[in-house]
């Protein structure tokens, strides 16, 4: 557990901004006196819209955006090495860059790591869809969304409050993504800092800050002594309250995981190759799913390349391979469902391997750059 | 400072025009997926993941005799050239540009008395224009089909984005049928299938057509490789079951230029060849129309070219090599420009660049030979009249005669476009567009023989028993 503040920023504009009082523009506008750059992501046009945007000078900060719920941009991939970077990422993303870290393409000590609490993020095509088909609303016309006490709220720019229960959106096939409705890490303790607003007063426009490393405190720190971000202690009971969230929302995750991984897990071994042939059977070579994923950065020198394409195994050898190296540091992101042309659910296999081997091994990527993976140190569990 | 560049943009790949974010960085191109565009969630074939490659390999010199020359002596030569020509000419743009730079060609064709083509003449004069109307397509059309025929089309290897749609609207419980060569893929999203040998597509569809169900939507290819007959068989089933077309083709904004009615010979690619190998032909502007590495028999294209008195080439794309006498004029890479698109389902989009492209060029082009070009703003505002008012008019399908649908003998398969292949564009990974089949394919006529082309699918089929069944009633 780190240490835990409530902040906003320092400047009025950055805290009329800001979501939840702007602490996280603040605490950007400090650290580019110490890094090279930002990397977040601005809104170009609707809350469904956006891109990612580099920064290196505080002008403009006013106008990024921590993060949209629609919005699910992979920033880890923007990292490079041995450019010191403060980016602002979901928790996913964050233990992408700490597998990146255990592979040395990215250092952690250029890194600052400034994690979002995430609830989930939605899939911006289905969701303009559903605000069209339930509610008749355009997608232009939503000027902010939220996902707050189990429901997705549109605000309308003419201040209609448009709310539907996440349980009902996804029964219905609507609401998350399906990787986020099983992702059980929701505050990003591998960051430096990790920022978001459960914990804090609903009438204050505050954030809930946990700084978890020496680097986030500096951060913080200089920060605060700048004037960019001011901090004060956290309510006790919020604190609690916060806590009380999460765990909330990482049953409700373990709950997915057994709806949706469970079948599959259940199988005997012959039937779930089966199942597995069967879902890879529309692949189209396309390799979207590789190209998407935060973790694998081989380069062309990729493993999974080095089998012969036009293989006739009931599994491509690329998918395989790719299996057997995800197995261990898979962080469960979607990236590659989001991105498979054949609707293939690739982020679901990779974590019925990841989660299997997690189970064995106890070993859970992307949580810390201590945490040596197994097949690394070769120290196996028995019988394993 | 550190520059970040994002542009957002539609992959050239083929008429679907999938929207995809290029990257700019440091000098590297990459793409980033595009998840808020209605057309493909921002998913992507594997040409749309090589985009950076395909944008890496510019045309960035201007060149003439076959050596580099400045820009403004290659626009000098050029408009020398066309302007002495002898006989008739004729300006190609297959499809990779704007609806402004379509325009700004039709204007300088005109001026330059040059018949425009899209390389679709033979689909054209089979059925005329407005078989490719407003009121065949729409950008839902596939979401809403109670049924989908696929005709000797596969999606998967040509339109991967197209398959994807197909496999989500059967979802919703749109029955799809496909009429054509076999191929394992389309088990993923069809209902039925009816396999018959390429020569006998046109009849199957006649006997398929009294056991379907009025209000269809029929699918099917329709670029410069497409048989005129299939495109003709469909528009007259269209119009005698009140069902949709939708017309695929290979190139970014084909739809843009047939709205600005730029199709004006009735034959096409192989037709424009004859023309300039008769003599008909003495001068040629290719714009965006990477022939000389894509054409099948390209051989025969390239002696064509080189008997033109003016070959003038405005190109992105590199191309191997050119003719002697071509004079090539470098152009932006399509995501660098401005402007506007209509993609297979008659959405409007924007490129939204910063290059005017071929508009430049052309303007430069024109300047050169006396005529002049309205600025870039002028050039839009008047293309996208026209393209609203010809989207605006109410067309129907009106039957044809068929024309005779082309011979094929043997275990064999039509050529089979796709976005490598129609580009010139070798992808090294995958047997299926490498460039040594392409080799093998060279020279020779259009329809391969399987054993020719080995361990391909592009060129050529399995011998499959099923081409020789006969065709089974639809239920």
């Amino acid at each position: 557990m780190g240490t835990e503040y409530w902040g906003w920023a320092g400047e009025a504009h950055l805290r009329e901004h800001g979501e939840s009082g702007g602490a996280v523009s603040g605490l950007l506008a400090s650290v580019l006196s110490s890094y090279d750059e930002v990397i977040v992501i601005r809104k170009t046009g609707t809350v469904f819209e956006a891109e990612v945007h580099t920064l290196d000078s505080p002008q403009g900060i006013a106008r990024v955006q921590g993060a949209l719920h629609a919005v699910s941009i992979e920033l880890s991939h923007y990292l490079q090495l041995g450019r010191k970077t403060a980016i602002v990422l979901k928790p996913c993303e964050a233990r992408a860059v700490i597998e990146n870290i255990k592979r040395n393409h990215v250092r952690r000590e250029d890194v600052l790591l400034i994690g979002l609490n995430c609830g989930g993020t939605l899939p911006p095509v289905k969701t303009k869809e559903y605000l069209r088909s339930q509610f008749g609303v355009s997608p232009g016309d939503i000027a902010k969304e939220e996902i707050a006490k189990g429901n997705l709220i549109f605000f309308t720019t003419d201040g209609q409050e448009l709310s539907r229960s996440i349980d009902e959106l996804e029964e219905a096939g609507y609401g998350r993504r399906e990787s986020c409705r099983y992702c059980d890490v929701k505050i990003p303790s591998m960051c430096d800092i990790a920022c978001g607003n459960w914990g804090t007063p609903a009438e204050k426009h505050i954030t809930f800050l946990e700084v978890f490393t020496d680097a986030g405190a500096a951060a913080l720190e200089a920060a605060v002594d700048g004037g960019y971000v001011s901090v004060s202690e956290p309510g006790e009971k919020l604190a609690a309250v916060r806590k009380k969230i999460e765990g909330i929302m990482v049953k409700m995750a373990k709950g997915w995981q057994e709806k949706m991984l469970g079948p599959f897990m259940a199988m005997e071994p012959k039937e779930r190759l089966d199942a597995i042939h069967a879902a890879l059977a529309p692949c189209i070579g396309c390799y979207a799913c590789r190209k998407a994923c935060p973790v694998c950065k081989c380069g062309d020198d990729c493993k999974c390349f080095q089998a012969d394409p036009d293989d006739q195994l009931p599994i491509s050898m690329f998918h395989a391979v790719r299996f057997l190296h995800l197995m261990e540091s898979c962080v469960g992101c979607g990236q590659c469902s989001d991105a498979c042309p054949m609707e293939i659910p690739l982020a679901h296999l990779h974590q019925l391997f990841a989660k299997a081997y997690e189970g064995r091994t106890g070993y859970k990527p992307g949580m810390s750059c201590g945490d040596i993976p197994p097949l690394s140190r070769g120290d196996f569990p028995e019988g394993y | 400072m550190i520059s970040l560049k994002v542009t957002n943009s539609h992959c050239p790949g083929c008429s679907l025009l999938c929207g995809v974010q290029m990257i700019e960085r440091e000098g590297l191109l990459d793409v980033e997926f595009m998840k808020d565009c209605d057309i493909n969630s921002g998913k992507l074939c594997r040409f749309g993941i090589e985009l950076a490659r395909y944008y890496g390999e510019l045309q960035t010199s201007a060149l003439a005799g076959g050596r580099e020359v400045s820009y403004e002596e290659a626009v000098t030569l050029a408009a020398k050239a066309l302007s002495s020509s002898r006989g008739a000419g004729v300006a190609l743009c297959t499809g990779d540009a704007t609806t402004e730079e379509l325009y700004a060609l039709s204007l300088f064709a005109d001026a330059a008395g040059l018949a425009t083509t899209l390389g679709l003449g033979h689909h054209m004069h089979a059925v005329g224009l407005e078989a490719f109307h407003k009121t065949v397509t729409h950008p839902d059309v596939l979401d809403h089909a109670q049924m989908i025929v696929l005709v000797d089309i596969d999606p998967a290897y040509q339109y991967p984005l197209l398959a994807r749609r197909l496999m989500l609207v059967r979802e919703q419980g749109t029955t799809i049928v496909s009429i054509g060569p076999e191929k394992e893929h389309l088990s993923f999203y069809t209902d039925a299938r009816y396999p018959c040998h390429p020569s006998r597509t046109v009849d199957a569809l006649r006997a398929f057509v009294e056991h379907a169900m009025p209000h269809a939507l029929y699918v099917v290819p329709c670029g410069m490789y497409g048989d005129a007959a299939l495109t003709a068989q469909v528009n007259n089933i269209c119009a005698a079951t009140s069902s949709r077309a939708l017309f695929v083709t290979d190139f970014a904004n084909v739809r843009g230029g047939l709205a600005l009615g730029m199709e004006s010979l009735s034959h096409g690619i192989d037709g424009l060849v004859a023309s300039i190998e008769a003599g008909d032909v003495t001068s040629l502007v290719l714009v965006e129309s990477p022939l000389f590495s894509s054409y099948l028999d390209d051989a025969r294209f390239w002696a064509a070219c080189e008997t033109l008195d003016a070959l003038v080439v405005l190109q992105s794309h590199r191309c191997e090599a050119y003719p002697p006498n071509a004079i090539v004029l470098p152009l932006p890479p399509f995501y660098q420009r401005k402007g506007t698109l209509r993609n297979v389902c008659n959405r409007r989009l924007v490129l939204s660049g910063e290059a005017e492209g071929a508009v430049a060029v052309l303007r430069d082009l024109g300047a050169a030979m006396g005529h002049g070009l309205s600025p870039f703003d002028a050039v839009a505002k008047e293309a996208r009249s026209l393209c609203d008012a010809w989207y605006e008019t109410v067309a129907t399908f009106t039957p044809v005669e068929l024309p005779p649908q082309a011979g094929v003998e043997g275990p064999c398969h039509r050529y089979v476009p796709n976005p490598y292949l129609v580009r010139g564009m070798p992808n090294p990974r995958s047997k299926r567009v490498g460039l040594d089949l392409y080799a093998v394919a060279k020279g020779k006529e259009r329809y391969v023989i399987r054993e020719d082309v080995a361990e391909d699918v592009v060129f050529a089929y399995e011998k499959d028993p099923r081409y020789t069944l006969p065709l089974q009633p639809y239920e």
